[in-house]
């Protein structure tokens, strides 16, 4: 308050906030500091009623109300019409809430903030309107914003905020004499003005000394220039972003750190000049830092960031920086950075691309920084398990991590991870392409889980997505792009459990390039080429429920339509009749080749594709629909990317809509007999005809076992098989003290369980309503779904459900 | 309304309260002067007791005080607000307080009550002093400072004052930046993560 | 225990944490000390600090508004339709009661009754044109013709959609 010498004292804003003492200094939010209108009314401007009606004596009961009181009720009152409304009941009515009406106007329309501008600058107005308001937010009308209207509102000289996102069709002469006007300016986004200019900011610097806030992303005429008048003139800055400012240099950065010592939010995503000794200056200067983005700074090596505790107690007895036990090797002439305080505060720490880093740098923040909410560290390439572990001791703090393309972390840190961290919310490790089930086993754990991110962990099977389905109380938001061996009944059973699920993305997978499914999916974005495009498959909101019914009801059809079978034994489904479930008979024929090899080391289980190994291997599974009137082999890549790869063998166009109407038709039929299905070669020389278990199971799944005896693990793989024999199917690896990680298909979830018993007995007739039913009775409980027992040769060493 | 038979209870008794405050006040004063200034906090706040919340339209009507809002309109000076006579005493408690409060080394008290003083009147000079006092000695240098050579450059009469107690926080808080620097250099070797860093 | 006196002389004790909910009283208790001599409230009367302490009551513990959330207030009063059950049902008194409890809750700094109270009459706000709220409070229209003409130009551009 005692800042305010403004000619008129009408309504000062009492901004007390900065001086209350035993308040923070800081503030968690830049809206929460907001400068409360003083309980003030409002004056007439120089011109007197004409008139003045003698004060009304009346017995109201709201006349006893001070006019503070008023405001403190205007306040209460958020709409602008309200708020019209009550400037007309009377004068003082109108002058208690005249400003609030401006203090932070919107403008539905341009016409809206043309016709203001009009009135603002007219010479006879009841009040100094311009004096009223204090938020200025022109986002929505960024695109059409133009120098004569802004113009208008170079007179409100007591703007405390200000948002001219995307304004580009400011010119920048304008924003040179518009930024220069505001000495009450608290924060100020100008993200993508790109007419921004050096002596703008130099002009705001000079006449804003109490900015707390400034956003310039996207401003790439900006320079040092500009940022160290700020950073030397507003001393109060707390939140300084400068994303893809690409010309800032170390020295802006380093005065910044200096001069603002209050500084707790710094973005330098993209600031590709920044190296290690600008980043060091934040950790020496700054200690109320809370967010830091950082990411694509290419340069930044360990030695930006504090030295993890070993080497750190190593330099402080006696430190030589040339000593050959000094971790920073030749290559680099920075000690390692000690620092003598934590930094309680950071919650935000974002090094995505600073590709140079390794788990030095992390073991070094995470001692520095207990507290840490959000971690991004995508393509932080070299970061190991060794990383994640030091991750894992944020434990309860950490919600929000992301670890992509760190490709050499496996299971066994993830372990750990989610056993520490327990209120993880976000997660995304896209591209960690040696994690498995076994990982998603342990995240799905995860109470809190919302989001997570498996793009291309290709590993992964539908055991997998079972395993996810877990979390259906909390799971919102899906990745599953290119993981290629995931099936359309996995992704069908997940979206019958997770009803809160808003994105789902499966991009890429092979049971997914289907345009019927496909139909849900979003709009691709535009810049996509048509490969992409034909790839393309998210959904999201709408699509999300669409593609659930969608599924349902195909699903529900072909159990409407199917008969029952009776060579299944069943003593546990049965409670599961009702829900209605597809049963079509489809008959697998042998397959020649395994799949997948899988190998144990320890520790971890490592799964890997034979397929991969030796591309010659054909990877896909067949599937014969055994009613079929013209046999139909059904073809699934099965490590999918690799028959996709291989060509137009595998048409990933399925037709699921198709192949159910064709399955209900020959269920109908019912002349279908099981027939064994044609092998791998001959799938391909019957591509093109696909039937719908081309959309439902992937058979190809890693199946990791401890017997390695048991032939099928190695050899025999490639399940072939009726689908009715797929009712059984099993969730396996959910201890991961086992080390098989089973392989599951959808369809032989259950069967599965001795791998390569199935694909070897022909001619089973399994059921897929029996198998629907499997899918979500384990799904309620995995634990109690009686195994299956088959009468079958191998089936006798099955260790899967252990 | 019938304004004879509503006002005059009205009258003589806000009358009365603004008699009784003003005693008060006077009381606290005098016991500030002589040192106990638990005695004239206790006055000031009871005087407050009556002054806050007293039916201002009342006296309004009455001619006690100068005019509604409202009536404020050809009031060609902006400068001068619509302030009653019991906005004044409020004013001047609450400043007195402050310096109780500092008397008391009760500081946070002091920055609350100085606050309260500025809110009827911004210019007040000595609440800000004594506000800015408190700051410093709570550990707020840089508002308070700030607020110092705010008062420098507004108040001639209080600037002599406002550089002596600059000074003296400024010797405070260099003295404590001293130490902490003499912390950080016997914590670790700092010159040379200086000159690295620099 | 404290003890205070309203102005048509009534005496009220109420415990010290529940009278504390009143910054006001709060802050002579913090400086003065507690003694047996009644606090002063002559602005209240005895019916009004009747209900003010039978609110003060029931909120009794719970963490009175701190500077900081003082600085936050302007966004929590966004969401404010929101009036408790009990504090609705508590506020749900005639018109001139409520004005007489805002008016002892900001004599008393009870932020949070004030709040309640401002609230109330907000909601009786909403939606009304200015003549349903004159009649709704006897609210007398002041406005020459000539002003109220000019401030309805003025501020039209608040009606655009």
């Amino acid at each position: 308050m005692y800042r305010h010498y403004a000619p008129s004292n009408t309504s000062l804003s009492d901004d007390g906030d900065d001086d209350e003492p035993g308040k923070s200094t800081f503030f968690v939010g830049n809206d929460s500091h907001l400068l409360p209108l003083a309980p003030v009314s409002a004056h007439w401007s120089s011109k007197a009623p004409a008139l003045l009606s003698p004060l009304p004596l009346n017995d109201s009961p709201i006349s006893r109300v001070p006019p503070e009181i008023l405001i403190n009720i205007f306040k209460h009152v958020n709409a602008p019409q309200d708020l019209l409304f009550c400037t007309r009941v009377s004068r003082l009515w109108c002058q208690c809430a005249i400003e609030l009406l401006w203090h932070k106007p919107t403008f539905p329309k341009y016409g809206t903030m043309v016709k203001m501008g009009h009135i603002l600058t007219q010479r006879e107005q009841t009040f100094t309107y311009a004096r009223f308001i204090r938020r200025l937010n022109l986002l929505n009308l960024a695109q059409f914003l133009k120098d004569e209207v802004l113009f208008h509102f170079l007179h409100c000289d007591r703007l405390e905020r200000l948002t001219l996102v995307n304004c580009k069709g400011v010119s920048g002469e304008l924003l040179m004499h518009f930024l220069a006007r505001f000495e009450n300016l608290i924060a100020i986004d100008l993200t993508n003005c790109s007419q921004v200019t050096n002596s703008a900011l130099v002009g705001l610097a000079h006449t804003a000394r109490r900015l707390q806030g400034i956003n310039l992303a996207g401003c790439a005429r900006v320079t040092d220039t500009g940022l160290l008048a700020l950073a030397q003139q507003c001393t109060l800055l707390r939140r300084v972003k400068l994303s893809g400012v690409s010309a800032v240099t170390d020295e802006a950065v380093i005065t910044l750190a200096k001069s603002c010592p209050l500084l707790l939010e710094i973005d330098l995503n993209l600031c590709s000049k920044v190296t290690d000794i600008g980043v060091r200056s934040l950790w020496l200067h700054s200690a109320h830092m809370r967010e830091m983005r950082l990411s694509h700074c290419h340069e930044l090596t360990d030695n930006a960031f504090p030295a993890p505790p070993r080497i750190a107690q190593r330099v402080l007895p006696d430190f030589n920086p040339f000593s050959p036990a000094n971790k920073a090797g030749p290559s680099t002439s920075l000690p390692p950075l000690v620092l003598d305080r934590s930094f309680e505060h950071i919650r935000m720490l974002d090094l995505t691309a600073c590709a140079r880093i390794t788990d030095d740098t992390i073991e070094g923040i995470i001692a520095q920084a207990p507290k840490i909410r959000n971690l991004v560290l995508s393509k932080c390439a070299l970061l190991t398990d060794r990383a994640v572990e030091a991750i894992s001791k944020l434990g309860r703090c950490l919600h929000y991590l992301h670890l992509g393309h760190a490709n050499k972390i496996t299971d066994r840190s993830i372990r750990t991870l989610a056993r520490s961290c327990t209120r993880l919310r976000y997660i995304d490790f896209a591209n960690c392409t040696l994690l498995t089930d076994m990982s998603v086993f342990e995240l799905s754990a995860l109470p809190k889980l919302r989001r997570v991110g498996l793009v291309r962990v290709n590993n992964l099977t539908d055991e997998a997505i079972y395993a996810l389905a877990e979390r259906h109380a909390t799971l919102e938001r899906i990745h599953l792009s290119y993981c290629d061996q995931i099936t359309v009944m996995a992704i069908h059973f997940l979206l019958q459990k997770l009803h809160k699920l808003t994105h789902l993305s499966l991009t890429g997978i092979p049971a997914f390039r289907n345009p019927e499914l496909q139909a849900f999916c979003r709009e691709a974005p535009q810049d996509f080429n048509t490969a992409q495009r034909l790839a393309f498959c998210v959904f999201s909101g709408k699509g999300i429920s669409q593609l659930r019914n969608f599924l349902t009801e195909q699903f529900d059809s072909m159990n409407e339509n199917g008969t029952d079978d009776t060579e299944y034994e069943d003593d546990f489904d049965e409670q599961f009749i009702e829900d209605g479930t597809p049963e079509p008979d489809v008959e697998v024929a042998d397959g020649d080749r395994p799949s997948f090899t899988l190998s144990a080391s320890p520790g971890n289980v490592t799964v890997q594709q034979g397929g991969r190994a030796g591309p010659s291997q054909p990877q896909a599974h067949e599937f014969m629909f055994n009613r079929d009137r013209s046999p139909r082999a059904v073809t699934i890549p099965t490590s999918a990317a690799a028959a996709g790869r291989q060509g137009n063998n595998v048409s990933p166009s399925v037709n699921i809509l198709g192949a159910t109407s064709r399955l209900n038709a020959e269920i109908q039929d019912g002349t279908a007999i099981p027939v064994a299905g044609p092998s791998r070669r001959g799938r391909q020389n019957m591509e093109g005809i696909q039937t719908i278990t081309d959309m439902l199971p992937i058979i190809e799944t890693p199946s990791g076992s401890s017997q390695g005896q048991n032939p099928h693990a190695q050899a025999s793989m490639e399940p072939i098989y009726s689908m009715n024999e797929h009712s059984h199917s099993q969730r396996s690896g959910m201890d991961l003290d086992t080390p098989a990680t089973h392989g599951v298909s959808l369809v032989d979830m259950r069967s599965n369980t001795q791998a390569g018993v199935y694909p070897r007995t022909e001619g089973n007739q399994w059921n897929m309503r029996r198998t629907l039913r499997d899918v979500f009775h384990f799904g309620r409980n995995p634990q109690e779904i009686p195994q299956p027992s088959f009468a079958n040769p191998s089936s006798g060493s099955n260790s899967t459900r252990s | 309304m019938a304004s004879s038979d509503y006002v005059d209870p009205l009258r003589s008794s806000t009358e009365h309260k603004l008699n009784t405050a003003k005693t008060k006040k006077e009381d606290g004063d005098q016991a500030f002067k002589q040192g106990d200034t638990k005695a004239a906090l206790k006055a000031y706040h009871e005087s407050l007791m009556f002054l806050l919340g007293i039916d201002k339209s009342a006296l309004q009507s009455l001619g006690l005080s100068q005019p509604l809002p409202s009536a404020s309109d050809a009031t060609k000076d902006p400068k001068t607000k619509e302030r009653t006579e019991i906005d004044e005493i409020i004013e001047k408690i609450y400043a007195n307080m402050a310096a109780c409060h500092i008397k008391n080394q009760n500081w946070k008290r002091a920055v609350e009550t100085a606050d309260k003083a500025l809110q009827k009147n911004e210019e007040n000079y000595k609440a800000l002093f004594r506000k800015a006092k408190a700051l410093g000695e709570q550990g707020f240098f840089e508002k308070a400072s700030k607020i110092l050579e705010d008062i420098k450059s507004k108040s001639p009469a209080d600037a002599a004052s406002a550089t002596t107690e600059l000074a003296r926080l400024k010797v405070i808080d260099d003295e404590r930046e001293r130490a902490h620097k003499q912390k950080l250099k016997g914590f670790l070797n700092r010159k040379k993560d200086d000159k690295a860093t620099d | 225990m404290v003890l205070l006196v309203t102005s048509d002389n009534e005496q009220f004790h109420a415990d010290k944490e529940v009278v504390e909910r009143s910054v006001l009283i709060k802050n002579m208790l913090e400086d003065v000390g507690e003694s047996d001599q009644p606090i002063p409230l002559p602005n209240v009367s005895s019916s009004v600090l009747k209900k003010v302490l039978e609110y003060c009551e029931h909120h009794r513990g719970e963490p009175l508004p701190s500077a900081e959330s003082e600085s936050n207030q302007d966004e929590t009063r966004k969401r404010t339709t929101d009036i408790s059950e009990w504090d609705q049902k508590f506020i749900t008194v005639d018109q001139e009661m409520l004005f007489e409890i805002i008016l002892a809750a900001n004599y008393l700094d009870i932020k949070s009754l004030l709040d309640v109270g401002c609230k109330t009459v907000a909601n009786m706000i909403k939606g009304k044109t200015p003549e349903e709220i004159r009649k709704l409070f006897n609210i007398v229209n002041d406005f020459t013709p000539e002003e109220e003409a000019q401030i309805k130009k003025e501020n039209e551009w608040a009606e655009d959609r």
